[in-house]
């Protein structure tokens, strides 16, 4: 018997925005050290998605169950657990930070946010998070305007990561960086795999997924076109989408 | 005929200036390094133009020199600028344009096709050139375009400003593989991908000589960058137009140019074909990006070595 604790699972779970549903039927099953990726071109709903998985987005239908808890239709409070153990990083570094808030302000915010002892700019515990994200500690008192995009991506999956999490969804965190960086971040949140965190990948790069993630989403118009392991996924791929997306990854001469 | 000898005539006048002319040593300068010593200044300063031409070109603001000596020639299909974030490369372009901050010191010279050559300095000269010399196309397409006007109405003030009549807004959406009816939409209405394609309708509409693409491709998804990227190279390729492509993707520049120039932290420091970028970086910044645009690459060939039937 499979341990439910701190597992989410979507069972045909529908998003609608506005009154048009921008997701259907979607299967996922999520629990600490597991990796999914969710991929699709853009107004996929890839992104409708990841905030309904954290119930930023209320209008839902099927099921969401978190630590075989069902979430749709219950209180609020209900949802107390997966907003403590699920952690969304955005996609955009240069909006998701609070411009006033210094690095180390930010992430104290985070874990006041879920109930964690605080951290003073000078914490061992804030240095070590730092040091995690490969950014130097001496940054903490740095405001967002004075970081690269880099440094923002990495203290914004820092703040998503000072709460503790167990599971991090993270929005296409990649895709504002340059290539470089963006492998840095990818070989960050394979370690972070390694140490237990579940991890739910979303990007419209294939060229990410192989060695990051177990098991691949594809998702087009909000439909899911095809899903399975990832090594079948990008050997074969089935739906003209998903071709579409691998011949769009980039060959050296 | 007459032509021929005109260019004669210049190259004379060229040799006559080689004594004045040939670079002096500067001050604090002598530590930049060019990666394969290319091009070595005298080049720039002796052969006629007949390539675009940058010549040490030089920006410097309040106490920090930004750009030191960048030069580059866009000869033989278009020429990457490549370098990480905050090297440069955004800059190199907005001093091309004449649009450098206000309060920069730029110097350097650039050398158009035509054989004029006008001072980096000169912003009244360069702002002249605006359009039907070189054009701009934005990092963030859909940012760029008017939120107020259609797409019809934008284009055709641009093909009044700078347009040599034979082009209409349908013929020029049509160029950039769009359909007609977008001429009637606000911008606000356009996906990603037929915003950018618009920005590069927008561009083409001026008719430039150079086109000055700025990351064109960094706000789409890759199925839109790769529609992207095709009509770029066509639509230059079938105007003529020399193509400057700025980006921080070796894998994107290499589909689009044959030569590639790496900026870091304002100095070239690697200038060669993609070939022999690719083939035997020198520098370490640009070791560092061959072996990040790699990483896709050996990823592929693992996840396709062991079906190669499956390759479609």
């Amino acid at each position: 018997m499979k341990d439910m604790s701190d597992v989410l699972s979507a069972r045909s779970l529908g998003v609608a925005l506005g009154g048009r549903t921008v997701v259907e039927a979607i299967d996922l099953e999520l629990g600490p050290g597991s990796a999914v990726a969710v991929v699709g071109p853009s107004g996929a709903g890839k992104s409708a998605l990841a905030r309904a998985l954290v119930g930023l987005e209320p209008a839902l239908s099927g099921s969401l169950r978190f630590a075989g808890v069902e979430l749709l239709g219950a209180e609020r409070a209900a949802w107390g657990p997966l907003r403590r153990a699920v952690q969304l990083c955005w996609q955009d570094p240069s909006t998701a930070l609070d411009p006033n808030l210094t690095v180390s302000q930010a992430i104290d915010e985070a874990r006041v946010l879920a109930g964690l002892p605080r951290w003073r700019p000078d914490d061992p515990g804030l240095h070590a998070l730092l040091r995690r994200v490969a950014l130097d500690p001496s940054l903490a008192r740095r405001l967002p305007r004075s970081l690269s995009g880099g440094q923002r991506q990495r203290v914004a999956l820092a703040r998503a990561l000072a709460g503790e999490p167990t599971i991090l969804i993270a929005d296409e965190i990649t895709s504002a960086l340059d290539r470089p960086a963006a492998w840095g971040l990818v070989d960050l949140l394979r370690d972070l795999r390694q140490g237990g965190l579940g991890l739910l990948l979303i990007t419209h790069d294939l060229s990410l997924l192989s060695g990051t993630v177990d098991e691949v989403i594809v998702l087009c118009q909000g439909a899911v076109v095809e899903q399975g392991p990832t090594a079948e996924i990008l050997r074969a791929p089935q739906h003209p989408i998903t071709r579409a997306l691998r011949a769009a990854v980039p060959r050296l001469p | 005929m007459a032509m021929a000898r005109m260019f004669r005539l210049r190259d004379i006048v060229f040799v006559v200036c080689l004594g004045r002319m040939t670079p002096r040593p500067r001050a604090g300068h002598s530590t930049v390094t060019k990666g394969r010593g290319w091009p070595p200044a005298w080049v720039c300063r002796v052969v006629p133009s007949r390539h675009v031409r940058v010549v040490d070109l030089g920006c410097v603001l309040g106490p920090r020199a930004l750009l030191i000596d960048v030069a580059f020639e866009v000869s033989d299909g278009p020429l990457a600028l490549l370098g990480p974030s905050g090297s440069g490369k955004s800059l190199t372009l907005r001093c091309l344009l004449g649009l450098a901050p206000a309060t920069a010191r730029v110097r350097g010279e650039l050398h158009l096709k035509d054989g004029r050559q006008v001072a980096l300095a000169d912003r009244k000269r360069l702002a002249a050139l605006r359009g039907r010399g070189l054009t701009l196309l934005p990092q963030e397409a859909a940012a760029s375009l008017d939120p107020v006007r259609t797409v019809a109405a934008q284009l055709r003030e641009l093909l009044k400003l700078h347009g040599d009549g034979d082009d209409t807004p349908e013929s020029l959406l049509e160029l950039v593989g769009l359909r007609g009816e977008l001429l009637g939409r606000y911008p606000h209405a356009l996906s990603g991908g037929q915003a950018q394609r618009v920005a590069l309708a927008l561009a083409l509409a001026c008719r430039p000589a150079v086109l000055l693409v700025d990351e064109p491709t960094a706000s789409l998804d890759t199925l839109a960058q790769q529609q992207a990227l095709t009509v770029l190279q066509t639509t230059c390729a079938a105007r003529d137009v020399d193509l400057v492509f700025v980006s921080h993707d070796l894998a994107l520049a290499a589909r689009v140019c044959r030569h590639a120039v790496v900026l870091d932290s304002g100095c070239v420091v690697e200038a060669g074909t993609m070939a022999e970028i690719f083939g035997s970086p020198v520098h370490v910044t640009t070791q560092t990006l061959v072996a990040a645009a790699r990483r896709a690459d050996e990823l592929w060939r693992l996840v396709e070595a062991p079906g190669p039937e499956d390759m479609s």
